[in-house]
């Protein structure tokens, strides 16, 4: 889609979910304390995310529909014309 | 305003495929979908410059579309029509034949739950994101989030195991 392959390093994409140490425990939380559950019970995709995920990934892989890079496009010559 | 660099261009590119699949999880149709990305975005190159450098570039363009989207709801007027909608499994469509079948189940489950529990369960089990990523877009406390998810779960797995003892929302 695109000839150059710089990352735009200013922008942070989400990595791996984090968790928030401050966060209050929340009824359905596993019981803090136990390192493997704190991990667990953070953003824990839980069993139904690779469902979840196959079900978007054909989605997610499909090529860019051409009328975004068109828009995209006009959007710029619209402002490089100063409007 | 400058014109966006070019890094931004390639951000708002290589963002497209994550908004289109966040928009068909809140329209009804792929249609409906691409044409809310589109109006997204206009409206995040327009703005560019609210943009903070160094925060999540990925989050605003989806509080943008997430906001467009139920702006534009009120001025139809249809929530309600909207809601009652979401009962029906067609919300999302997948390419192929033999992928609707395969997941048939996990598509009737989505397609009944309530909007806020469906949004936060794609945006943290299919982008990723973490808790507070998704509180900011949603703009409602992580907790909530937090909650929202765990419903989600307990209720799509419950259905998917056919159980009859599904939770209430």
């Amino acid at each position: 889609m695109s000839d150059e392959n710089d990352k735009p390093g200013a922008m942070p994409f989400p990595a791996m979910p984090k968790l928030q140490p401050g966060d209050p425990a929340q009824p359905g939380d596993a019981p803090a304390g136990d390192p493997a559950l704190d991990e667990m019970s953070g953003e824990d995709p839980g069993r139904l995310a690779p469902q979840l995920r196959a079900l978007y990934e054909e989605l997610l892989q499909e090529p860019i529909p051409d009328r975004f890079i068109k828009l995209l496009d006009e959007l710029e010559r619209k402002e490089s014309d100063g409007q | 305003m400058s014109a966006p660099s070019p890094a931004l261009r390639e951000a708002l590119i290589q963002s497209i495929p994550s908004l289109r699949a966040f928009a068909i999880s809140l329209c009804r149709d792929r249609n409906e979908a691409d044409d809310l990305v589109q109006e997204t975005l206009i409206r995040a190159w327009n703005n560019l410059g609210d943009f903070q450098e160094g925060t999540n570039f990925k989050a605003w363009l989806f509080t943008i579309l997430r906001n467009n989207f139920y702006n534009s709801l009120r001025k139809l007027k249809h929530q309600t029509e909207y809601a009652k909608s979401m009962d029906s499994s067609s919300f999302i469509e997948p390419a192929s034949q033999e992928k609707k079948l395969e997941f048939k189940d996990v598509i009737r489950g989505l397609g009944a739950l309530p909007p806020d529990q469906r949004e936060a369960l794609i945006l943290v089990t299919v982008e990723n994101m973490s808790y507070e990523e998704v509180a900011l877009i949603c703009g409602c406390p992580i907790g909530t989030v937090k909650s929202r998810v765990n419903r989600a779960r307990a209720r799509l797995e419950a259905q998917m195991e056919g159980g009859p003892n599904t939770p209430p929302p």
